[in-house]
């Protein structure tokens, strides 16, 4: 940088200077960014066609003209709607039942004592597996997926937010206790917005599990849904269905971290608005 | 300020029972503390100076002995004190309005009695312009006036501090030192003052009790005859000031380090 007519000053040039980099560093990212993903279609691409049949891993140009069939026909929308329509009920479900539990248990020390080596046998199955049971139980329709997700989900959110109300700053409850409140006032003035963080960081991790619970029901058995989806294509050797509905999978995957993140943003904000 | 007692202790004993060892806390305390009085304790670390205002505060039950608040025994939370800890303990996720407010939320205030009230104690404690901040915006003493606001304001009769300008730099706690005294003379609010600083609690009180090493025991109990209203910046140049802190602290200069021992 020139350093005549610079006023010393007047940090006006530098602060332009320094957007300037900044900018540039951005645009430079993206620009890699879609350079990176272009060439690894491209190499898929020419792999599909000179290396590998396109049988086993497919090819771009065939996935991307099933994807425009399915987007132009709407054949894809009622599959979406399953998968988002369990994911949604079953997260809802599971959420709230086990901010209800871990307040209870969190609370309620000598309960939770008892409780306890129950709670860490459980903990210690992953709750997909139950996925054969619950289809057994509710058939192959929408319960059967719902309950799936929502047990999933419960548990993920159940252990960090009941770990979470128990580390919550005694002294903040005793602040409390000294102005006369009573355990309802100290229950949603203290220990919900303590909890918020661990409640929001087991959101994030439940999501993409919730898409799995979800999903991997619908392989089980279902006759809807992306997992549905991929199930049926894989059964007639279409690995270009296969693609198809994982690439949606990817996007719906996208899109619920992206709310998360969102909703994080809005209700945790005295967190992020440092100065 | 009248002589009645707002608080009497009475043969006091506190043990702390664990796994590997039996503490005595604190051994046969006797205590009284007047309506509108400022009473610093002072101390070695592990004394039970913090023990005893938990337990003027209900926060924690004696093992022997009681305590009574205005006449009346000390079985539960006592609501009718405000406590103020170290740690500013106030809500990162309420901004400062909002903490301060919390008391009247508590006390089922009206929303519309509660903006006034609110904006004097905010003025009160200087923290005008940053009613709509978040803890985490403010410095370390921003956040310990936000703690006294929020404890001034439902006016408790009495108000204990557990070493509340502990974690500070020493020119902010003269400032806040100073708006502590000018509450104090404004309200003659009964103020009980844990520290491990004397000249601190010289420069406050209207009585320092000195308490010995562990297990704590009351070894002195001084009046404090500097008149007031006191300049905290300048006390410690007086020659009254100086008089009353090596005398007081030639009885705490032994108890101290006994603390560390255990």
């Amino acid at each position: 940088m020139d350093n005549q007519n610079f006023d010393p000053l007047d940090p006006g040039r530098l602060r332009q200077e320094f957007r300037r980099q900044i900018k540039f560093h951005r645009n430079l990212v993206i620009f890699l960014r879609i350079g990176v993903g272009i060439s690894l279609l491209g190499l898929w691409e020419l792999v599909s066609r000179y290396l590998i049949d396109p049988f086993w891993i497919s090819r771009p140009m065939h996935i991307i003209t099933r994807l425009w069939d399915w987007y132009v026909t709407g054949f894809f929308f009622p599959h979406l709607g399953a998968t988002m329509l369990e994911i949604g009920v079953g997260f809802f479900i599971g959420l709230a039942l086990a901010i209800m539990a871990s307040l209870l248990l969190g609370t309620r020390k000598e309960l939770a004592q008892v409780l306890d080596p129950f709670m860490m046998a459980i903990w210690s199955v992953p709750g997909i597996v139950l996925g054969p049971l619950f289809i057994l139980y509710f058939g192959i329709g929408f319960t059967a997926k719902i309950v799936l997700v929502a047990v999933t989900v419960f548990f993920l959110i159940f252990f960090n937010t009941f770990n979470g109300i128990r580390e919550v700053d005694q002294e903040w409850i005793d602040v409390l206790h000294i102005m006369g409140a009573k355990q309802r006032s100290i229950f949603i003035k203290v220990i919900l917005p303590a909890s918020a963080l661990w409640i929001f960081s087991s959101f994030k991790n439940a999501i993409p599990y919730s898409l799995v619970a979800a999903v991997v029901g619908e392989l089980i058995a279902s006759q809807r849904g992306i997992g549905y989806l991929i199930q049926d294509a894989s059964g007639v050797m279409d690995t270009t269905g296969v693609f198809a509905a994982l690439f949606n999978l990817m996007l719906v995957g996208l899109f619920l971290n992206e709310v998360v993140e969102q909703a994080e943003k809005r209700i945790l904000h005295w967190r992020t608005s440092r100065q | 300020m009248t002589d009645e007692n707002v608080i009497e202790v009475r043969n006091l004993y506190k043990w702390f029972i664990s796994k590997n060892s039996d503490v005595l806390a604190l051994e046969s305390v006797n205590l009284d503390i007047q309506e509108g009085d400022f009473v610093s304790f002072v101390g070695p670390s592990g004394c039970g100076k913090s023990t005893l205002l938990n337990m003027i505060a209900g926060l924690q039950m004696p093992t022997a002995g009681f305590i009574r608040y205005k006449g009346e025994d000390v079985r539960e939370v006592n609501t009718r004190v405000g406590y103020i800890t170290q740690h500013d303990s106030i809500f990162p996720w309420r901004t400062v309005e909002a903490n301060v407010q919390l008391a009247l939320e508590i006390k089922q205030v009206p929303k519309a009695k509660r903006a006034e009230t609110v904006k004097n104690m905010i003025s009160l404690v200087g923290l005008e312009g940053f009613e709509k901040s978040y803890p985490s915006q403010l410095s370390g003493g921003m956040r310990k006036r936000v703690g006294l606001a929020r404890t001034l304001i439902y006016k408790p009769e009495a108000l204990l501090l557990d070493e509340p300008f502990g974690a500070l730099d020493a020119q902010l706690t003269l400032t806040l030192q100073d708006e502590l005294l000018r509450i104090w003379d404004k309200t003659h609010t009964t103020m009980i003052f844990v520290t491990h600083d004397l000249g601190e609690a010289i420069a406050l009180s209207n009585k320092v009790v000195v308490f010995t090493g562990r297990p704590g025991k009351i070894k002195l109990t001084r009046e404090i005859d500097i008149p007031r209203p006191r300049d905290v910046f300048r006390i410690r140049f007086s020659a009254k000031f100086g008089a009353l802190y090596e005398e007081i602290w030639g009885s705490l200069k032994e108890e101290v380090g006994k603390g560390e021992e255990l």
